[in-house]
């Protein structure tokens, strides 16, 4: 009878993205530096050292992450009995060390940002010792309110009717509810009350005037905004549409059914991984409009301050 | 539009009570025009709340603002603010002139330059469509 039923079926397609997501994740901060520019400025030694750091260690993430499937891969092979503890005890491992990521981007990867473009740091407001700012309250950018909050409430409304419906058949079935309905309905509760914080964080970041109030200054601020504002909220409805297929999923035991399970979670792993690729590239792209922001907002209090400097007979 | 320095002698506080009484002067800020939020205003100089939140107290305690709870800071009007001010103004103004007058002469400036600094202060707010006299 084991010899009519494949192991390895349906395997392969989990086994490469196994591989490939944490890999990715573990280069990604290295080639988004290769990426940066680097400005007439910077310091080269400053940039070279950096760059090597980062290197090292991604090269040292991924040669460990290598070791570690690897290692699981040729005892999966060996598939006696007596390796299974071995193969369960390294898949945490390895969980692990997809979360290379975060030391990668934050210890190395951006000051390695931070040495190729210095204006960055020099034109914020923290690193400037003269500070202006605007005396006019920021408006909510008009348009997005209205439709983005009752598109983000219908779409939470189905999502949690979704649920219920899944939760009532169960409780009337005299069945408990099944962890994943419970934790839908939470997350979908968390969307809730994340959609107010996420709006009023992407319309309140800090918006420094330069002292002679450029409106190239204005328009560069308030298109960075509205694009903010509205990625953001294509982002949480994506989410919740998908959280809203993955509700219908659960709600209705697709998953349940015999050799679905594993096809199920695949996709979800994927979409799940793909909005959060979605999100990564939409956040690299605000942060270098940031970025630009900044260099503008140094170059503009640079040539006021040269322009302060020689008006002044004194 | 408000500018401070880090560097400057002068508190925090009072360089942005300062900048803002002189955008209501200068009515860059006009009667009931609202102000920025204590959150925008600190993010945007990259100061403390509380250095924000103490200058809006002070200018309301000059009477230059008012809050309302739901309508956020805004400005008096400047008849409200002069009935507060008023009284002991001059006197005030009297020895805030003496005391510039001291620091220019200690700073070495000429009385031509005290001068035209202090035209050049005044223009802004007395010009013709504002109405009132010339400094």
């Amino acid at each position: 009878m084991r010899a009519d039923v494949d192991p390895n079926e349906g395997r392969i397609p989990v086994l490469a993205f196994e591989i490939l997501f944490p890999v990715s994740m573990i280069v990604f901060p290295l080639v988004y530096v290769l990426f940066i520019r680097q400005d007439q400025e910077a310091d080269p030694d400053k940039c070279r050292r950096s760059l090597r750091h980062l290197i090292t260690w991604t090269g040292a993430a991924l040669a460990a992450f290598s070791m570690l499937i690897g290692t699981r891969l040729f005892l999966e092979s060996a598939s006696g009995e007596d390796s299974r503890p071995w193969v369960a005890m390294l898949r945490p491992i390895e969980m692990v060390s997809h979360f290379a990521f975060f030391p990668l981007w934050f210890l190395l990867a951006v000051p390695a940002i931070k040495a190729r473009r210095p204006n960055l740091v020099r034109g914020s407001t923290v690193a400037s010792t003269v500070r202006s700012a605007s005396l006019t309250p920021r408006p909510t950018p008009p348009g997005l309110a209205p439709w983005t909050s009752w598109l983000a409430a219908i779409l939470w409304l189905l999502g949690a009717g979704v649920c219920a419906l899944g939760l009532s058949q169960r409780v009337f079935e005299g069945a408990s509810p099944t962890p994943y309905v419970t934790m839908l309905l939470v997350l979908a509760a968390l969307a809730m009350l994340a959609a107010p914080l996420l709006r009023r964080g992407s319309i309140s970041e800090p918006e420094p005037m330069d002292p002679r109030h450029s409106s190239e200054l204005i328009d560069a601020y308030a298109s960075y905004r509205n694009a903010k504002a509205n990625g953001l909220y294509a982002l949480a409805i994506t989410m919740q549409s998908a959280q809203i297929a993955a509700a219908i999923v659960f709600a209705f035991g697709v998953h349940e059914n015999a050799g679905v399970g594993s096809t199920v979670g695949l996709i979800g792993a994927i979409t799940g991984s793909l909005i959060g690729i979605g999100g990564g590239i939409f956040g690299s792209i605000m942060e270098h409009r940031r970025m630009k922001i900044q260099e503008l907002l140094g170059r503009l209090r640079l040539e006021s301050s040269q322009e302060a400097a020689s008006s002044n007979p004194c | 539009m408000l500018t401070i320095r880090l560097d400057s002698n002068e508190s925090l506080v009072d360089q942005i009570v300062g900048g803002i009484r002189n955008a209501i002067a200068t009515e860059e800020l006009a009667h009931e025009a609202e102000l920025p939020s204590v959150r925008q205003l600190a993010n945007d100089l990259g100061v403390h709340l509380n250095t924000v939140a103490r200058a809006y107290r002070e200018l309301q305690q000059q009477g230059l603002v008012h809050t309302a709870r739901g309508r956020g800071t805004r400005v008096a009007s400047t008849r409200e603010a002069a009935t507060t001010i008023g009284e002991e103004a001059e006197e005030r103004l009297a020895r805030q002139a003496q005391s510039l007058a001291a620091n220019a002469k200690l700073a070495g400036l000429s009385k031509g330059t005290i001068e035209r600094l202090w035209r050049d202060a005044c223009a802004p707010m007395w010009t013709p469509t504002k109405g009132g006299s010339p400094c």
